[in-house]
């Protein structure tokens, strides 16, 4: 377990590296953060042309947590692109575990989300008038941690399909946080769809996660809370489970067919 | 003409060859998806037009900034905008013929919205001035590759000049109006409004949806005819100062 931790940390100084070359705290800010919140903007004022303040709250907190999953899904991009950079099959030979350092390999943006989601609830509400239960609404970012790594989870589980497709990275990466945007309760709550897609939005992240931050911001019972965000938990390490299983198939089917390699 | 048309036919090939550039294609359904179910989960029919609007303005933009910004940069990634710029013949006209057809495929999100709005949710919003409508449509196509002009002359300006391009999704969604019409905005931002093409477009468009006769076609046609016209001047100058300065400091190609 201390290996493998220092082989996260290790990683983390990597990933870290990696993500400052592209991002200084001005791009992220100015560029990045500024981004996620007009997203989030948006569609709160689509709540606001609705008409109705029920509306703005909805939208808005619903858009608030999902910005969050774009960066957390990002893990994608990065999978596909330590495959191609030819370190799998040095990683495979090392004597620690390679799922540590590849299915880590996105945790820096996941803190990016984590933070850009952060800032989006602690500057947005006040601008839409959305009311908050200060001070016991401290304890949202935190569960905002929570979804933020049940989406980590989804998107490791995505990259472990999508890393013999590489071409499709950018694809599998839109496509994975366009539908938990979409179907689990973002916009709308997941009463509105049909009773089949209401089913898969229960396996999807995001969706009781979401759902245990409206209940909370609402007031409501701290045992559904409790309960929607450990179901959030069940779902994220469902997920990982799944990506860690998917990930060593296609580690031992490389191994046999001699594809591991795959650097280019 | 020849160059221009080389740039489109040469556009298409490449499409033809890497389809997964088409990923704008892929991202239109969830917005149409999003953009319905909040209107008709809030029982508003009245809003339909901005739901479907929304992803086809959206879509428009999706292309110029997914695929016709980024032709000039995958060129220097390719190492062929040195070439290019070797020739014999300015190739200006060859990469605004890539960046037109590109444009061009930018209608498709306006089928594909109202497909899938009948086919999903069983709601077409009735457009009661079609001409105005497909004028609005052809302008707005027009001024969206003078904008990728620009944008992809700025393109070559930084390395990291995918993070400025990221951004400029939402802000123009917002401030143009493609789905919750400028007057929402707070009055200090509506002016800038102005000066984004595609905010005329989604008026106009809108306006050309509803009954009621559309007041001042012609000089709103205008405006978005002519923020394209004054782009494809300004990219078309900014592109050869761009690939001016880069020969000058020897930064055509990165190592």
């Amino acid at each position: 377990m201390r290996d493998q931790l220092r082989v996260l940390k290790h990683g983390l100084i990597a990933s870290w590296t990696m993500y400052s070359a592209f991002q200084t705290w001005k791009t992220w800010t100015f560029t990045w953060l500024s981004r996620l919140l007009i997203q989030a903007c948006f569609y709160a004022l689509i709540g606001r042309m609705l008409g109705s303040q029920q509306q703005v709250d909805y939208l808005l907190i619903g858009n608030v947590v999902a910005i969050m999953a774009i960066d957390a899904t990002v893990v994608i991009l990065l999978t596909v692109g330590e495959r191609q950079s030819g370190t799998l099959a040095l990683m495979v030979a090392a004597p620690s575990t390679h799922l540590t350092a590849y299915l880590g390999r996105g945790l820096v943006n996941l803190g990016s989300g984590v933070a850009a989601s952060t800032t989006a609830f602690l500057v947005l509400p006040p601008l839409f008038g959305v009311r908050l239960p200060w001070p016991s609404a401290a304890v949202v970012p935190l569960m905002i941690f929570v979804v933020g790594l049940s989406c980590y989870c989804y998107g490791t589980c995505v990259a472990s399909f999508v890393l013999g497709f590489p071409s499709a990275r950018w694809l599998a990466l839109n496509l994975s946080y366009l539908v938990l945007m979409t179907f689990c309760g973002v916009n709308v709550p997941t009463s509105f769809w049909p009773d089949w897609l209401r089913a898969v939005t229960s396996v999807l992240p995001m969706t009781h996660g979401l759902a245990a931050i409206r209940a909370f911001i609402a007031e409501g019972q701290a045992s559904t809370v409790l309960v929607q965000l450990g179901l959030e938990v069940c779902v994220g390490v469902a997920w990982f489970a799944v990506a860690a299983v998917s990930f060593d198939r296609m580690v031992r089917r490389g191994r046999r067919d001699g594809t591991i390699e795959f650097g280019g | 003409m020849g160059l221009f048309l080389s740039g489109v036919r040469t556009q298409f090939w490449l499409l033809r060859r890497q389809p997964d550039e088409l990923l704008t294609l892929c991202t239109i359904p969830f917005t149409v998806v999003m953009m319905l179910s909040i209107v008709m989960h809030a029982a508003r029919p009245d809003l339909v037009a901005n739901a479907f609007l929304a992803p086809t303005l959206i879509g428009l933009w999706g292309f110029a900034t997914g695929l016709a910004t980024t032709v000039l940069v995958g060129e220097r990634w390719t190492s062929t905008l040195e070439l290019g710029m070797a020739a014999p013949r300015s190739l200006h006209s060859v990469y605004l013929g890539r960046i037109s057809a590109v444009m061009v495929l930018g209608v498709v999100p306006l089928g594909e919205t109202w497909l899938l709005g009948e086919l999903l949710f069983g709601v077409t919003p009735a457009v009661h001035h079609p001409w105005v409508f497909w004028a609005a449509m052809a302008a707005s196509v027009f001024a969206m590759i003078g904008t990728s002009l620009v944008l992809a002359a700025a393109m070559l300006l930084s390395k990291n000049s995918n993070n400025y391009l990221n951004f400029l999704s939402f802000p123009i969604y917002l401030l143009s109006g493609v789905m919750v019409p400028v007057q929402y905005l707070p009055e200090p931002l509506q002016p800038l409004s102005h000066v984004i093409f595609l905010s005329w477009s989604a008026d106009l468009m809108r306006d050309a949806m509803a009954a009621p006769p559309v007041a001042g076609v012609g000089w709103r046609l205008l405006a978005i005819v002519g923020l394209g016209a004054a782009a494809l001047v300004g990219g078309r100058v900014l592109l050869a100062a761009t690939l001016r300065r880069a020969r000058e400091l020897g930064a055509v190609t990165y190592a």
